[in-house]
């Protein structure tokens, strides 16, 4: 007897620990401050600098493979990348690596000056410093949004959709570039307007146009520039829509009593496709059903999600949108959606997906039998090209877990740790919620780590509190049948 | 005999309440799950029309808090006037759902509201279960109570107003009209004021919920006076009635929609004449009581019949002299059906107000109904007091149920009463086990023997031994009532499966193939509005779809489904029935942004606004009888067309075109279609200038239009759009003719 009370008080201690020991612990940040006046050394020449822009998703994909010399006398390990301020907004992310050699990935980081500077950088940070006199062959990829928009911005339900791209002549560079040419990747070879540079010097105009393919260049012996020379222009046919979805929150929910990790998203999204500029005609959109041309309007959302995905539901604040087609097997998870309406340009729609994961095929748990390793898709949007203002991703762990960690294959803006509380829960689940923007779908599909320690008590604290809870009511009506109220007698 | 033992023995008390709690919570099971065929079927989803309503008052009760809730101002309605919504609703049903959802979130059970409010009145149903075997049991035994219950758990009459998303005030009241009975009888039984302040406290409750409350307000007062009527005055009638008189009316007046009316209103006089005559009534007894005399009880007769002379006099009086308001024309309704549709068409033309017709009862009801006169007469055999109440409800439910449809709701849980008592007492003397004692059967054959032989007549009431002993005869009943039990479990869940489990507001249709296909389009429309339109748009439409559009579309409309302000709603109608030159100035005086029509002419979906046409007609009429006729929407010969025959009155008016508007471009030259009609429509479909089309959903059954801004020259539509299509300015002759008709812009 004496035993059995000295676990039970075991238990409780060890379940109250677990709430205290629910600390926050922190992650590196990808910034670096630096002072206000801050220029980059001039340490580095651009032997050779090619620029391909890739135009065929509603933003930009700039590919820039630069041969980068160090022409200074001592060993130098960072490359700085400049922008303007108002360009610097809308780059979506900035990778970079070795392209021939064996160093991989580097590390890049957003360099902070202060709000106000109109230049700013993202410094690139090589693995291996590199010799004076050597050179280095890096290869750039950054994705910009809003770079395009549709010109006219307003078009007949059935007409044709322009896109139109703005940008520079040059790649913004902090150093001497000695060769350097632009390509632009259009998705077709309707091109009606494009600006015209001089012609070279050897008489050729610039760009030169090959199919779907501009290039603008080659240009020799340019002294650094942040702005990039000419603004270049282009406008091109495009006629899908332009997905853009304000804000996104996906929860990603672990259940160890269930064996389930449920995900749920939500959809706030708008197509930035050119307009109506007549108001909807129903005839007109049953007529083109039959030979479906390409439009500008959302008519379907197509997710793939991860074999083994099971009960997904497709919702809005009215209920169930009835439009949705889901097949599912060994090979595949393949979620059709169709809005309520087709989405034209400017017009808004909300919807919540959700689908359920058996839990073993992401979690892994350590001999200890006590910490957990989750691997889970940090965004699986539609396969769709898509533009994220807003994303948060909220991972809700097991009541009871501590000392969580993650890695996230994207930098994250801001993380908060908070306690979810559903489902009978007493202390609250341990939650993460990770924020960032200006997200594109070329993130799609890549993995969050999550791994955190929760003791095997933790997991008993439920029963015990519905026990506990239970047996006090029945108890307390026990007492409250027990007593007499009658007046008289 | 040991199954006797088993039932009446009281060493097996706790295993028989063991036995009938299972069987109700089986009850309670089986009037709950058959009511889901729709949330299975679909989804979990609001029905209808008003539910809406109660679904956006609750999600506003629970995001704001209760005062807020009281102090409602709703400018989102009846634009501009809008509804002082927190006075002019009863709050029952939704701070019943509230409670529900706050205790919910307290356990931290992640619950939305709206599945709150869709699983309500299945939940209740449950309740109301139980709350009619208590009330079955006080009238007969368990066993009756036992069998009303399964009635009223799974009888159409019912089930028709409670299915899952079924939001409606009749969901929570049901139950709380079956529970006030009983606490009435139950009061009345035991002349307990403890009772009475029960039934006074779920009468409260059943005020907050109900319109119907009159509905209880009228019938225990007239139990009670019957009851002084055929000289069963009793201490325990006076405790009882007073207890809840006094209370329940002072509750009752904390309803602010209620307020004063318990004192004003002629609807709540008989209750109040019940109170002061049983307070004349317990005088005159003890008075009785204390001088004994011959005369004294015609003395009482008559003094009782001057008493209610003069006070219904007195009644009348203060309803001429404006102090009492006179009965609401839905109660004249009540007794003259054609009162209505004369004099508010705005009550006539709701369907569930119309008389009911005659298979209504059978398929409600089924065998119930049949039952329901034998169970009436069995309470005449025993007659007590509570038997007395069931005969009364039976007979005013029976009428009021025949007068309009939706009141086969009230007249439902009596009939399962009376029949449950009907087939109870069958049951009784059928599954008798119990055998004639053969030394009493022997004496008695001897006897009838000797008897024969003295008058050679064969009569069985002379024998000693009467019962019904026959293995075969009770085997034959027994089985003939197991069969008709088991066709009326059929009958209702056939009933209830294809009659009363559709949203509404989502149609399901078969594909060729069998697989069901869901048409939905009216929350396609609603939710184009929410997300596509300013949050303050303006949108008008007929009243039926006004609290779909609040829920749904979540934006302003102009009238809804509360039918309060007649006039409104006939400018609407006038809106709809007029020219589009006459409309025009109409709508922009509302600020309307956003028009919308039903249309069902393409699916061939009954229910749409051109097959309502008539009823906005004839309540514009009602209000400005000079500007719209409805002789002028019926061609010369009296028939209500819409093809190449129309009457030009209807071919231009704004509902006509809105509702034919580019249809015909759907079709090839000349073949257009209406196949709700079925008639060919005209080759030239009807231009439209003031409005333009926004949106048409996927089976064009909502159509929404876009009212056009002032034209920026100062032209009015008409010759704006002709002027782009590049026609000349023609002289309008229709434009001459009528002169003054102009545009009238303010």
């Amino acid at each position: 007897m004496r035993s059995f009370i000295a676990s039970g008080a075991l238990l409780l201690t060890s379940l109250l620990t677990v709430v205290s020991a629910a600390a926050p612990s922190s992650e590196p940040t990808t910034k670096r401050f630096l002072p206000r006046d801050f220029t980059p050394p001039n340490v580095f020449k651009n032997t050779n600098l090619l620029r391909s822009i890739d135009l065929t998703k509603p933003y930009s994909r700039e590919t820039v493979a630069v041969i980068v010399e160090n022409i200074s006398e001592e060993k130098q390990d960072e490359y700085f990348v400049p922008f303007q301020a108002d360009e610097f907004g809308k780059v979506s992310y900035f990778d970079a690596r070795d392209k021939k050699g064996p160093l991989g990935e580097f590390e890049v980081n957003e360099v902070v000056l202060g709000e106000d500077v109109p230049t700013q950088y993202y410094s690139v940070r090589f693995s291996e410093p590199l010799e004076p006199g050597k050179q280095i062959t890096l290869q750039l990829s950054i994705a910009k949004t809003n770079v395009v928009r549709p010109v006219p911005a307003e078009i007949e339900q059935t007409d044709k959709q322009f896109l139109q791209w703005t940008g520079s002549q040059y790649f913004p560079s902090a150093y001497t570039t000695e060769k350097q040419k632009t390509k632009l990747k259009l998705p077709n070879n309707d091109t009606p307007e494009f600006t015209k540079l001089e012609p070279k010097s050897d008489g050729t105009s610039d760009p030169t146009k090959v199919g779907s393919t501009f290039t603008y260049g080659p240009y020799e012996a340019m002294e650094p520039t942040v702005g990039g020379g000419e603004t270049v222009s282009i406008r091109y046919e495009y006629t899908h829509p332009l997905v853009h979805v304000d804000k996104l929150t996906r929860d990603v929910e672990v259940s160890h009593w269930g064996g389930n990790l449920a995900i749920e998203e939500k959809y706030w999204m708008t197509n930035h496709a050119a307009k109506l500029k007549n108001q909807f005609s129903r005839v007109k959109w049953a007529a083109t059903a039959y030979y479906n041309p390409p439009t500008t309007a959302i008519k379907t959302l197509t997710y793939d999600l991860k074999v083994g995905a099971m009960d997904p539901y497709f919702t809005d604040e009215i209920g169930n949108i009835s439009t949705s087609r889901f097949r599912s097997n060994t090979r595949e998870a393949h979620l059709e959606l169709k809005p309520r309406y087709p989405l034209f340009g400017g017009w808004n729609h909300f919807y919540t997906i959700g689908w359920n994961h058996d839990l073993h095929e992401f979690l892994r748990v350590k001999p200890s039998g006590e910490d957990f390793v989750l691997k889970v898709p940090f965004l699986e949007g539609p396969k769709e090209p898509v533009v994220y203002e807003q994303v948060e991703v909220r991972v809700i762990l097991p009541e009871g877990a501590t000392d969580v960690k993650y890695s996230a294959p994207v930098p994250i803006e801001k993380e908060e740790r908070f306690l979810h509380k559903t489902f009978m829960d007493t202390v609250g689940r341990t939650a993460v919620k990770l924020t960032l923007s200006n997200v594109v779908d070329e993130q799609h599909h890549k993995e969050l780590i999550v791994s955190y320690h929760m003791p095997k008590t933790a997991i008993l604290r439920k029963p015990f509190v519905i026990f506990t809870a239970l047996s006090t009511l029945f108890v307390i009506s026990w007492i409250v049948s027990k007593i007499d109220t009658r007046i008289g007698k | 005999m040991s199954l006797d033992a088993f039932l009446k023995d009281e060493s097996t008390r706790n295993l028989r309440s063991l036995l009938k709690a299972v069987i109700l919570i089986t009850i309670a099971g089986a009037a709950v799950s058959s009511r889901l065929f729709s949330v299975i079927r679909f989804e979990s989803i609001i029905h209808e029309f008003d539910p809406w309503f109660n679904f956006r008052a609750s999600k506003y009760l629970v995001q704001n808090d209760f005062y807020s809730f009281w102090d409602w101002f709703d400018d989102r309605t009846w634009y501009p006037l809008g509804r002082v919504t927190g006075g002019t609703l009863y709050p029952g049903l939704m701070v019943t759902s509230g409670i529900i959802y706050h205790i919910l979130r307290f356990l931290t059970f992640p619950v939305d509201i709206r599945n709150i409010c869709v699983m309500l009145a299945p939940a209740f149903s449950g309740l109301t279960a139980l709350a009619t075997y208590l009330f079955t049991k006080e009238m007969k035994d368990d066993a009756a109570g036992l069998l009303a219950a399964a009635f009223i758990g799974i009888a159409p009459g019912y089930i028709s107003r409670s299915v899952a998303g079924s939001y409606d005030n009749e969901a929570i009241a049901i139950f709380l009209l079956m529970f006030t009975f009983y606490l009435w009888i139950k009061a009345l039984k035991l002349g307990s004021a403890f009772w009475g302040a029960l039934c006074a406290l779920f009468y409260f409750y059943m005020v907050a919920a109900w319109g119907g409350y009159v509905f209880i307000t009228n019938m225990i007062p007239l139990h009670a006076f019957v009851l002084v009527l055929m000289g069963r005055f009793s201490a325990r009638l006076y405790v009882a009635y007073c207890s809840w008189y006094a209370l329940g009316t002072l509750a009752s007046m904390q309803i602010p929609f209620v307020g004063f009316l318990p004192i004003r209103s002629s609807e709540h006089m008989a209750a109040l004449g019940v109170f002061g005559l049983l307070q004349i009534v317990a005088f005159v007894d003890y008075v009785r009581s204390q001088v004994p005399s011959k005369q004294f009880q015609s003395l009482l007769r008559s003094f009782i019949v001057v008493a209610f002379i003069l006070s219904s006099a007195a009644l009348v009086l203060l309803t001429v002299s404006g102090t009492i308001a006179p009965w609401s024309g839905r109660f004249y309704s009540l007794w003259d059906t054609g009162y209505a549709k004369i004099h508010i068409p705005i009550i006539a033309s709701v369907s569930e107000h119309q008389p009911t017709a005659w298979p209504a009862f059978f398929f409600d009801l089924e065998m119930l109904i049949w039952l329901f006169p034998a169970g009436v007469y069995m309470c005449f055999r025993t007659l007590a007091d509570e038997h007395v109440f069931v005969i009364i409800y039976g007979i005013m439910a029976s009428y009021f149920a025949g007068v309009m449809v939706r009141l086969m709701l009230t007249l439902t849980p009596v009939v399962c009463v009376a029949a449950a008592i009907a087939l109870s007492n069958i049951l009784d003397v059928y599954t008798n086990l119990e055998k004639p004692d053969p030394a009493v059967v022997a004496a008695a054959k001897a006897a009838e023997e000797k008897e024969e032989k003295k008058s050679g007549l064969l009569n069985a009431a002379r024998g000693t031994v009467v019962g019904i002993y026959a293995t075969g005869s009770k085997l034959t009943v027994v089985g003939a009532f197991t069969f008709y039990l088991f066709l009326f479990v059929l009958h209702c869940t056939w009933v209830t499966s294809n009659a009363y489990s559709s949203p509404s507001v989502v149609l399901a249709s078969r594909l060729p193939d069998g697989s069901q296909h869901i048409i939905d389009d009216y929350r396609e429309a609603y939710y184009w509005l929410r997300k596509n339109t300013p949050y303050d748009a303006k949108i008008m439409s007929w009243w039926d779809y006004g609290y779909q559009i609040g829920g749904m579309a979540d934006r302003t409309t102009l009238v809804d489904n509360n039918t309060w302000n007649n006039t409104h709603i006939a400018t609407v109608g006038k809106a709809m029935a007029s020219r589009e030159e006459v409309s025009y100035p109409i709508l922009r005086k509302h600020d309307v942004d956003y028009v919308l029509v039903i249309f069902g002419g393409l699916l061939g979906y009954s229910g749409d606004d051109i097959n309502k046409f008539l009823w906005m007609i004839r309540i514009a009429e009602g209000v400005w009888p000079d500007e719209v006729k409805e002789r002028e929407f019926f061609t010369s010969r009296g028939e209500y067309r819409v093809d190449d025959g129309a009457t030009e009155t209807m071919k231009n008016s704004l509902m006509y075109k809105m509702s034919y508007y580019n249809y015909n471009t759907l079709f090839p030259a000349g073949q257009a279609q209406d196949r709700v009609r079925g008639v060919k429509l005209p080759a030239v479909g009807p231009t439209l200038n003031t409005l333009e089309e926004a949106f048409t959903s996927e089976n064009w059954i909502v159509r929404i239009y876009k009212v056009k801004d002032l034209d920026n020259l100062g032209r009015d539509h008409a010759s704006a759009a002709a002027f782009e299509s590049g026609k000349k300015k023609r002289k309008s002759k229709a434009g001459k003719a009528k002169g003054a008709r102009k545009l009238r812009i303010v």
